[in-house]
């Protein structure tokens, strides 16, 4: 429960959470120091991505000569150009993000269906699937079986299934989320169960509401995985590309841009050297932003689990 | 008998009675059985299919032949590795950095997470939070580039400390701080992004219980003790069993891009090795082999600590 | 009588309209390559490149452009492929990944063939010692991809060397001596070499320079031994050494990243650089387009540099090459080996090289009155366009093993590249200098398992002792190690492939 107190100037939402309304001298003085010793901490997260986006405006000459700044004195917006010249950069975020989502989804489906009824110690067989979870986890075939795996038996190359598929589930997380499954009280569900409910119904009317803490994490963390993806797309989607996501083409664009290391001995004599350091700025700004910007649009189901006065009945 | 199996037994009946029982409890969670069916499926198409592939540690594998076809070549790579001297030295480094990860790194996100969960202001809680997370989407390779300007010997860092002790300290090249540095460079770039699992998990605290607490008494401190932190411990221990399944990771990236000719001796670990030997030359067999060493190490170490759990009354892995 | 005529007739023209229509079907090679033009897709249909190439060869080229990010684990992966391209551009010939697939016999041999001049003439008339380099025990898999060779030299600024008072030309190693005590002294803030944790370029050019063979020397027994048991090798590392003690090298060069190594001269920290002769153009280039008021040359390459002796030894930065072509066994039929053989031929004719690098007169390029290669300024979009579109990343198939056979040739002097041109020029000045790795052509199993790790023991050792850390006991200690962890073992095991080399 949130008390809004309306002071003179503006609401404060105030939590009653661990802190509380009532607060002794000592409470006071530590709450000074956690905000001041947090906002410093937060300072120097913040601050080299400050630096990273004001480069990406800034021209050769200030990046080479200026070893640290956070506003450009002359600005350019020539990495940008580079970058968006083409329309594959559009084309790329398209598919990004239709990777990210399809991706998420099929991820959560996935990984909460298995970690409900894993959760369960009734289920006969269980410790057989998660000993098959777990030494999953830290025995592999490796890269090449994989892909003969991916492309050659199940033929998939060159579609999206070929990177939707291959991360369905990450055991780790799936192990965690069986974890807070198995933390909500057995009572709720009981109560539901003998009001009818399948297990199913017990998942999608009580279990999944209650979990959206859960649900909103991984699929943060999902997402963020499916985003910054690239090595699968990249073998498996070799020929497909007009399929390929963002960060393929924003890694080859560093490449392409630090001249000197790709192999561009035969190169033509017209051939003119990017903006090579501002490129790279402006890659990590194009490709981080967008899904910086999804954690604080999840963060309202970060809100308190409706569980108090749960079990008051 | 034992006293586990014997309660099992009981359970599930002997004889007739055993498939019986079997029967009814399959029909009774049929349910749960569909819900199993997608994730089953995937672990063995993606995971235990490929698993045929552990056979290319025992070859000379080349891609042409096949894993059929490729030469045997038994525990010739095994032999190599162990041959080189210097896997003592590989093991010993990649020990000692996992160790001082787990000591420092681990627990960063959690105090974090505590602290931040203290805080009052909810808006101000979350724009933090935004900013806190940040580095983790920054490539490795710039927080190595941007360690370099302030820690290099032009660097601000270096200045001040030479200032402060009157000698200055090379970071980027001494032997003796290499590893504070990887630490550090890790806590800075993944403790925010850490903290959102443990902040999603003290959500689930009843905060009645707080309100109880309060009225009993308790200080800020007692109430974080026994509200707090127990309800994000078995989280916390999940984590630290898993934790242990990487004990033998340290990765490669990040460190050879702080490697340097002065602090090699600590900088070569396993996984640096593998790629320099292994990964980089396409010699797929000899990762193989290693990667299968580090592996059943793993598990072991995971299985023990989910033991040690166990005896120590958490739920653990199962 | 006049009957059976008619028919015989009508048999034989039949016959020959058959044999031409069947003439008439190209002949499909897949090809794949790795990709560095990303602004815009390839286009297949209505190529006027694709086209010509048809023309002249009777070959439909299939080009596969994939990401030129990670084309190591991409050319792995399609090697388990059931039906991999026809050919294949490999970027590091030496792998043991390569090395393997052959002896497996992913490749085709094709030895014999390239010693066919009648059939093959451009590949016949390619480098016979390169095509050594490229062998693996003694067979040739693949047609190398030459490359600027040796490539690797010293450059310095000009402008400052005048300054502090060196207006020569280096001509021996004295003056370059010289040089570099004369650029140290301009400054304390700044260094005459520039110097970065990646030593190991700089470390080869000078003792190369001062006489040490490259990685691998043959003594006068003829048995195989390392560079640094060469006392040249040790005249080098001084010279550095020195240079470092007088304050002519960053103390704490060793820190600095690579990516980093370009900064310190746009910066003017360090006025010199033994590394890659075209990166002095690539300087002169960047300080032209993003520095005011820059006009004239301010760096300079450095050409042949004699020693005491008179004679001049270089190091290479390569082996005359860059990957490789491979024809993949498993897609090409023994029938149609000969076909694919004589289309790379014809690739590495005058007709082919120019279309693989340059693309089509009045589609990527115009000729001038005096018969050179140039793109006038009202046709720069349209060139650069179709370019990209149609020619893509083509040059990723040239070979040029008989050398630059382009007709027409490029214009060279498009305003300031004074040093491109001399680039060029000086590299074919000092490739008759350059001192080859006799152990190259060689695979040592020590070697594979763990010369990287031996490599660096070496490496590591000369760049302390070049920073002062560790003296010259110090530099035989480390020398000793690596002996005992598998140096000697390699030495043997070159010196014995070496020997049946001979044979």
């Amino acid at each position: 429960m949130d008390k809004t107190i309306s002071s003179p100037n503006r609401k404060l939402k105030i939590s009653s959470g661990p802190v509380g309304q009532s607060s002794s001298v000592g409470s006071r003085i530590f709450d000074i120091f956690n905000y001041v010793f947090l906002t410093l901490v937060a300072v120097t997260t913040i601050l080299p991505f400050v630096y990273i986006i004001g480069a990406s405006f800034a021209t050769e000459y200030e990046i080479a000569t200026r070893p640290m700044f956070f506003i450009p004195q002359n600005v350019s917006t020539a990495a940008y150009e580079f970058i968006f010249s083409s329309n594959k950069i559009l084309r790329g975020f398209t598919n990004s993000i239709f990777i990210t989502v399809c991706g998420t989804a099929i991820n959560l489906f996935c990984t909460v269906t298995m970690a409900y009824a894993l959760s369960k110690t009734r289920l006969r067989g269980r410790n057989f699937f998660l000993n098959m979870v777990i030494i999953s986890m830290f025995f592999s075939g490796g890269m090449i079986p994989g892909y003969i795996v991916i492309a050659n038996i199940l033929n998939l190359s060159n579609t999206y299934w070929s990177v939707l598929l291959p991360g369905a589930i990450s055991a780790y997380n799936m192990m965690i989320v069986k974890n807070f499954f198995q933390s909500i009280p057995q009572e709720l569900e009981e109560s539901a169960s003998m009001d009818g409910c399948t297990d199913i119904g017990v998942l999608l009317k009580i279990v999944l509401p209650l979990s959206l803490p859960v649900l909103a994490t991984f699929g943060l963390f999902y997402a963020v995985g499916h985003w910054n993806a690239y090595f699968g797309a990249m073998i498996y989607m070799k020929s497909a590309k007009e399929k390929w996501p963002l960060q393929v083409l924003l890694r080859e664009l560093i490449i392409l841009s630090n001249g000197s290391a790709g192999d561009m001995n035969n190169m033509d004599p017209e051939f003119i050297q990017p903006p090579e350091q501002s490129v790279k700025m402006a890659v990590i700004v194009v490709s981080t932003v967008p899904i910086m910007l999804v954690y604080p649009f999840l963060q309202k189901y970060f809100v308190k689990g409706v569980m108090v006065g749960a079990l008051k009945g | 008998m034992t006293t586990k199996a014997a309660e099992r037994k009981a359970v599930r009946g002997t004889g007739r009675e055993y498939w019986q029982r079997l029967g009814n409890n399959l029909k009774r969670d049929k349910w749960l059985y569909l819900l199993l069916v997608p994730g089953v499926i995937y672990f063995i198409v993606f995971k235990y299919l490929p698993m045929f592939g552990i056979v290319i540690a025992f070859e000379n594998y080349v891609p042409y032949s096949g894993v059929l076809g490729s030469e045997w070549v038994g525990l010739k790579w095994f032999q190599s590795f162990f041959g080189y001297p210097d896997w003592i030295t590989y093991l010993t480094n990649t020990l000692i950095l996992s160790l001082m990860n787990l000591l420092f790194f681990f627990p960063a996100p959690i105090i974090l997470a505590l602290l931040l969960n203290e805080m009052r202001c909810l808006r101000y809680k979350k724009t933090l939070q935004t900013m806190l997370y940040v580095p983790h989407f920054i490539s490795i390779v710039i927080v190595v580039s941007i360690t370099f300007v302030m820690f290099g010997s032009s660097g601000i860092v270096y200045k001040l400390t030479a200032q402060l002790l009157g000698h200055p300290i090379k970071y980027m090249s001494s032997p003796d701080t290499f590893r504070w540095m990887i630490i550090g460079q890790t806590i800075w770039k993944e403790t925010g992004w850490g903290t959102i699992i443990f902040l999603a998990a003290l959500t689930n605290v009843d905060t009645q219980l707080y309100e109880a607490a309060m009225v009993d008494g308790a200080g800020r401190f007692r109430r974080l003790w026994h509200i707090t932190l127990p309800a994000i411990r078995s989280t916390i221990v999940l984590m630290l069993i898993l934790r242990m399944g990487s004990m033998l990771d340290t990765g490669y990236d990040h460190l050879i891009l702080m490697a340097n000719s002065m602090n090699r001796k600590v900088s070569q670990t396993l996984d640096v090795f593998v790629y320099q030997q292994g990964i980089q030359q396409g010699r797929f067999s000899y990762a193989s082999a290693i990667g299968l060493m580090k592996s059943v190490v793993s598990v072991t170490l995971v299985l023990i600590s989910n033991k040690i759990a166990h005896l120590m009354g958490e739920q653990g892995l199962y | 009588m006049k009957k059976l005529v008619a028919l015989l007739l009508s048999v034989a023209l039949l016959l020959s309209v058959m044999s031409f229509a069947a003439a008439d079907e190209p002949f499909e090679i897949t090809v794949m390559v790795p990709e560095f033009t990303l602004d815009v897709d390839y286009v297949e249909e209505g190529n006027p490149i694709l086209a010509k190439i048809e023309e002249a060869t009777g070959v439909k080229l299939k080009m596969q452009f994939v990401s030129n990010e990670g084309y190591g684990d991409i050319v792995s992966t399609t090697l388990t492929e059931n039906d991999p391209p026809m050919l294949m551009a490999v970027t590091d010939a030496r792998a043991p990944s390569i090395i393997d697939s052959a002896r497996a016999g992913a490749f085709w041999d094709l030895t014999d063939f390239i010693a066919d001049a009648a059939n093959y003439p451009y590949l016949a008339a390619g480098s016979a010692g390169v095509y050594n380099n490229i062998s693996i025990d003694g067979r040739i898999y693949g047609i190398y991809r030459s490359r600027a060779y040796p490539r690797a030299g010293i450059y310095y600024r000009l402008d400052v060397a005048k300054q502090a008072g060196f207006d020569k030309e280096v001509k021996t190693i004295d003056d370059l001596t010289e040089l570099a005590e004369k650029l140290a002294a301009v400054s304390d803030d700044t260094y005459a070499l520039n110097m970065c944790s990646y030593a190991n370029g700089t470390i080869s050019v000078i003792t190369v320079a001062m006489g040490a063979p490259n990685v691998w020397g043959v003594d006068e027994n003829g048995d195989i031994y390392p560079a640094h048991k060469s006392p040249a090798y040790l005249e080098g590392l001084n010279w550095l050494r020195h240079l470092y003690e007088i304050g002519g090298i960053d103390p704490d060069f060793i820190e600095i990243p690579t990516s980093e190594w370009d900064n310190i001269e746009r910066n003017g920290k360090a006025f010199m650089r033994f590394d890659c002769l075209d990166n002095a153009h690539r300087q002169q280039e960047w300080f032209e387009g993003n520095v005011e008021g820059v006009t004239e040359q301010l760096f300079q390459t450095v050409g042949p540099m004699a020693k005491a002796d008179g004679s001049v030894t270089v190091w290479p930065q390569n082996n005359g090459f860059a990957g490789e072509i491979l024809i993949n066994k498993k897609s090409v039929s023994e029938e149609d080996l000969p076909k694919v053989l004589k289309f790379l031929d014809w690739c590495n004719g005058p007709e082919g090289q120019t279309i693989l690098n340059a693309g089509l007169e009045g589609v990527t390029y115009w000729v001038n009155e005096e018969g050179f290669r140039y793109v006038p300024d009202d046709k720069a979009d349209e060139a650069s366009e179709n370019s990209k579109k149609y020619l893509h990343d083509f040059n990723q198939l040239g070979m040029g093993v008989p050398g630059d056979l382009e007709t027409p040739k490029a214009v060279l002097n498009r305003g300031l590249t004074t040093l491109r041109e001399r680039y060029a020029n000086l590299n074919k000045e000092l490739a008759p200098y350059a001192v080859s790795n006799p152990c190259f052509p060689f695979v040592s199993q020590t070697a594979v398992d763990r010369g990287a790790e031996l490599d660096q023991i070496i490496t590591d050792a000369a760049v302390q002792y070049i920073a002062g850390v560790i003296d010259e006991d110090g530099l035989k200690a480390a020398w000793d190690e690596w002996a005992t962890k598998g140096g000697d073992q390699e030495t043997a095991e070159y010196n014995e492939a070496y020997h049946a080399a001979q044979k």
